[in-house]
């Protein structure tokens, strides 16, 4: 029966799991008595991921090979990319939420709905095929991670940070809009067939199928690009990056760190493959967006560079990643896709290892975004100090980590799309990344005469520790007085006291054990994966 | 199944170690000389059950990716790595051992040294081109740990250069290896080797000019080449190595001088050399001057240490340029003289190394003003330096002697030019490493040598004896080594003028019939 919407939950259900999930987070808090209701939100947050992915696993099997089960008037489309990618974005979820399992009694609740609606916006946009979704989902993502960015009202840092991610996103989502509104009026449609019926169009005669100039259609498609290469972070729209993963909570920072990525890589993805005219791979047209990979590869490593903040200096890291994915997309090969989708699997596992030893430290009274404080770490606690040994080499991309096979993956990709000077790109600029991954290993593993004695007072007294950094980071420049208050702030909150303790600790055990496990097993037999993500792209 | 142990063993040992709790040093020692021990059995069955020929033996095939290529942990050994195989062997049990003394936790040191070991077995037993690059970064990682933990002062400084180096070096190597297997032929050596990426009409480049430069091999040669001279050091890439082998822990300057700085050379052989041999012929000038300017470069600088680590570290630049002038000359004889020359320098560099290890942990110095005289406190250590310097410097009848021999012959053969040179240095060799010995065990005793010295007790003994025993074995009967690397050799040659004839050219490089009179090469003929 053809309706004017075809409305198809089961194709939305892993959507829908996630919706239904957050709001059962926050009735838990409204039904059971005050202060009982933290207790069941983890387990139901999480229940209500691994539900969804079942029910990803599910859909997996019904869509079969190659296949697609279009749904909404076709606004929404559930392929095995759209799954692969929600799969990812899901383990993204599942693994923050065991980071944030330190909330204070109060705040549980709302954080937890907000992520699950964030991971909700980002599955959608892994199936999004019309404009309108592509915008609908964007715009959920984003709205809850600009709450979730400044969740610390008491952190002047998280304030910062989210008023500015909240000022660029609002700016690039109207860029995005009009571009879509463009694109729109050249082709008459929102649905992204007819966008690529109005490439192609405006690529042979210079004219829309609505009559319009050519130039509309550009216009509208640079814009819209503009706005998707504002979530992947790409130079030059990326100035908000690391401030805004220095500022927010270190879960929300691993959330939007490899959820977002996944999310706008998807979505950059199925349009680009989507609408570019068949044969040409968006010749010319997608010029500037290779430049901006290059810039962007180049800003991300040399920005990193003399970074002190650990999670500032992962922001520089994430703009060089999301550079270094677009080297799997030269010549729009779904082959590409598939090797940029196995990249992105290994970055899920190395990436939130590296912020799941961040919170780790910090939930032991070290100040984990610093530093300084992994000075002598490898002899003080030696175990998060060898996990994070080996994120540190995945991210560079060192065998035997997931990081090296998605690296040559992502290289051979390129090469084979003729994307030469990318590729030359991603190489030199991994070595510039060498030097920036190795700098934490450096502090972590090198003994110094000097050092010993304080490392050894920073085991000793936690409040040492925060005046020598509080110490060194006024040399360097920094506020003194606002960092020194925020850090107060957040040892005054840090947990070891409340009754989630013991199972917070379990919770950041295991994310960290699943994230070693997957930087390991991804490095050592990619196989099974490779195969996973080369079928989520459509290639056998 | 059989080359797996050498991986499996190492790697398990290091698991064991670094499993061990904390204060139970002889356990931990008891562990890594059970692993580095049955791999060194092992490497010595191998060597024994090895049947002289030219295809390689024991192959292992495990398959990492079917998809977009096929990549394999492909093994094998033939007459050109397993020299090298139980080169490593043999020193990774010995650099472990001379870390004993120390009073240090010696569960990281050991457990690295492990890692390092095991990674350098696959660098040398890998036949495909990404298992050799894992690898190959596999060997930075330990010994970037291993210079940055246990290293002396400035080991920051030493550990960075390194890392930078040879982590620029590797990566440059893994872009031109994903060019090579995109090309379409996957990244088994065996199917890549032979000029087949080159083009038919390659293979009359022989020049410079003529190569063409806007096709990719060329480019792909550069970069294995850059790569494996950082990792030798060539040249003038070796910057890292004086840093390096002063500050690394002495146990791992000897592993490394003595078997990493091997895995450069031996990519030039295994790797650029088949599968880009008229690039190679046409580049062979530029990298034979290149090290030809190292080998006298590095003699001198030798000569002029203050320092005695510093003189093996700059020797070792000196003996590998020729080396590697050995291998572009696309000779048989002067190949076997490179591959035999490579365990001799394996052998006395390490060895030197880990004796100035013994020094320096009586008189807490190597110094050359501070140090003299120890000839009458440890007779027995003084011995032993004196064989390894003399082996060094190439005396007859000591293992330096019969590699620097057929190399030099080799080389003759295609230029007489860079034979005068490389003899220079030779005269120059000598020099310093009587310099070496005598600064350190001859003339009146210094302050630092005074008190409470004592010669090497049993443990230094066991390190010293296999040395001794090789360098003069080597150098009494080369004939083992020289027979099993000429088939190796011969088979890599052979296929190369086969493809240019059949290419209707003529054959690059010099004729394989250069040094006929060669006693041991005839006889392996």
């Amino acid at each position: 029966m053809e309706g004017l919407v075809d409305i198809q939950f089961a194709i939305i259900a892993p959507i829908l799991v996630v919706l239904v999930a957050a709001l059962v987070v926050l009735l838990l808090e409204l039904i059971l008595p005050a202060g009982e209701g933290h207790r069941y939100a983890y387990p139901a947050a999480l229940l209500g991921v691994l539900v969804s992915l079942w029910y990803v696993t599910r859909l997996w099997v019904d869509v079969g090979v190659g296949g697609a089960l279009p749904g909404f008037g076709g606004a929404f489309v559930a392929d095995r990319f759209g799954l692969a990618m929600s799969g990812i974005v899901l383990g993204c979820a599942l693994l923050s939420i065991l980071l944030s399992a330190f909330r204070t009694e109060d705040e549980t609740s709302g954080f937890l709905a907000l992520c699950l609606w964030v991971t909700a916006g980002m599955m959608v946009l892994g199936g999004a095929s019309n404009l309108m979704v592509i915008f609908l989902g964007l715009e959920l993502l984003s709205l809850g991670l600009y709450v979730l960015v400044g969740f610390r009202r008491d952190l002047l840092a998280s304030q910062e940070a989210a008023f500015k991610y909240l000022v660029l996103g609002s700016v690039s989502s109207g860029f995005l809009l009009f571009g879509l509104a463009l694109l729109y009026g050249a082709a008459g449609d929102i649905s992204l067939a007819a966008v690529g019926a109005a490439w192609e169009a405006v690529a042979a005669g210079g004219v829309t199928p609505t009559g319009l100039d050519g130039g509309i259609f550009s216009l509208g498609l640079a814009l819209t690009l503009v706005g998707f290469a504002f979530k992947l972070g790409l130079v030059p729209f990326h100035v908000w990056m690391p401030d805004v993963y220095e500022g927010a909570p270190t879960p929300v920072t691993a959330l939007m760190s490899v959820g977002t990525k996944v999310a706008a890589f998807a979505l950059l993805a199925r349009f680009l493959l989507q609408t570019a005219p068949a044969g040409s791979a968006g010749g010319w047209t997608l010029a500037p967006l290779w430049v901006l990979a290059i810039l962007s590869m180049i800003v991300g490593n040399t920005g990193a560079v003399p970074q002190q903040n650990l999670k500032r200096l992962l922001g520089y890291s994430g703009v060089a990643h999301a550079g270094y994915l677009l080297v799997a997309l030269p010549g729009l090969r779904p082959e590409g896709v598939g090797s940029a989708l196995f990249y992105l699997m290994g970055y899920l596992f190395c990436n939130i290892g590296a912020f799941a030893v961040i919170a780790w430290l910090t939930g032991h009274g070290e100040d984990g975004a610093q530093l300084a404080t992994y000075r002598g770490l490898f002899r003080r606690r030696p175990w998060p100090a060898v996990l994070m040994i080996l994120f540190m080499f995945a991210l560079a991309g060192i065998p035997p980590t997931a990081g090296f096979a998605g690296k040559l993956l992502l290289l051979g990709a390129g090469l084979a799309g003729g994307g030469w000077l990318l590729a030359a790109c991603l190489i030199l600029t991994t070595v510039i990344s060498l030097y920036v991954y190795l700098k934490v290993i450096v502090a972590m593993v090198a003994p110094e005469g000097v050092e010993l004695g304080r490392a050894a007072a920073l085991a000793a007294s936690p409040a040492v520790a925060w005046e020598e950094v509080a110490a060194a980071d006024d040399a360097s420049g920094r506020v003194g007085g606002v960092a020194a208050a925020d850090r107060a702030a957040e040892r005054s909150e840090l947990p070891g006291t409340g009754p989630l303790a013991p199972m917070a600790k379990a919770a950041l055990a295991v994310a960290l054990a699943v994230c070693a496990a997957g930087t390991l097993y991804l490095g050592l037999w990619p196989q099974a994966a490779v195969k996973i993500a080369r079928l989520a792209a459509g290639v056998q | 199944m059989s080359l797996a142990w050498l991986l499996i063993l190492p790697t398990a040992g290091a698991v064991a170690v670094s499993a061990c709790p904390r204060g139970r040093q002889e356990t931990a020692k008891v562990l890594f000389g059970l692993a580095a021990g049955l791999a060194l059995a092992w490497a010595v069955v191998l060597l024994i059950a090895f049947e002289p020929a030219a295809t390689p033996q024991w192959v292992l095939n495990v398959p990492w990716l079917a998809t977009p290529w096929p990549v394999a942990f492909h093994f094998g050994v033939d007459g050109f790595n397993l020299f090298l195989v139980a080169l490593t062997a043999l020193f990774g049990l010995l650099s472990g051992i001379a870390f004993f003394g120390r009073e240090t936790d010696l569960r990281g040191p050991l457990a690295l040294l492990l890692l390092l070991e095991a990674a350098t077995f696959g660098v040398f037993l890998s036949l495909d081109l990404v298992a050799f690059y894992i690898f190959w970064d596999l060997m930075l990682v330990p010994s970037f740990l291993l210079i940055l933990g246990w290293g002396g002062p400035d080991r920051r400084r030493a550990a960075w250069r390194y890392i930078l180096y040879n982590g620029a070096g590797g990566f440059v190597m893994l872009f031109a290896i994903v060019a090579i297997g995109s090309a379409g032929h996957g990244f088994d050596l065996a199917a890549l080797s032979g000029g087949l990426l080159e083009g038919a009409g390659a293979a009359d480049g022989g020049t410079l000019f003529r190569l063409d430069w806007g096709a990719w091999p060329v480019w792909a040669f550069l970069g294995l080449a850059f790569s494996f001279a950082v990792k030798t050091p060539l040249f003038p890439l070796h910057g890292w190595m004086p840093d390096t082998y002063r500050t690394a822990p002495i146990p791992i300057a000897a592993f490394l001088s003595g078997v990493q700085s091997k895995a450069g050379l031996y990519g030039l052989m295994r790797v650029a050399l088949p599968l880009f041999p008229a690039t190679l012929t046409a580049f062979a000038p530029v990298i034979a001057v290149l090290a030809l300017c190292g080998v006298v470069y590095g003699a001198l600088v030798a000569l002029v240490q203050r320092e005695a680590k510093g003189v093996v570290a700059y020797s070792s630049l000196s003996h590998l340029g020729l080396v590697a002038v050995a291998i572009v000359v696309l000779d048989p004889t002067a190949l076997s003289g490179a591959v035999l020359q490579m365990v001799n320098h394996g052998l006395f560099a390490g060895g030197l190394f880990l004796i100035l290890g013994m020094v320096e942990a009586r008189s807490g110095d190597l110094a050359f003003g501070r140090l003299g005289g120890l000839v009458r406190g440890a007779p027995v250590l003084a011995a032993g330096f004196l064989i390894v310097a003399m082996a060094a410097l190439g005396l007859p009848g000591l293992s330096g002697f019969a590699g620097e021999f057929l190399m030099l012959v080799g080389i003759a053969g295609k230029s007489l030019w860079y034979t005068a040179i490389a003899l220079l240095a030779v005269i120059v060799a000598a020099a310093y490493m009587l310099r070496l010995y005598q600064g350190i065990m001859d003339g009146p005793a210094r302050e630092a040598a005074s008190p409470g010295w004592r010669d090497i007790d049993w443990r230094e003994r066991l390190v010293l004896l296999p040395i001794v025993l090789f360098s003069i074995w080597l150098g009494v009967q080369p004939r083992p080594v020289t027979e099993r690397v000429a088939l190796a050799a011969g088979a890599v040659l052979e296929q190369l003028t086969s493809n240019a004839i059949a290419a209707g050219q003529a054959a690059p490089g010099p004729s394989l019939t250069g040094a006929e009179e060669e006693p041991p090469l005839t006889a392996a003929e």
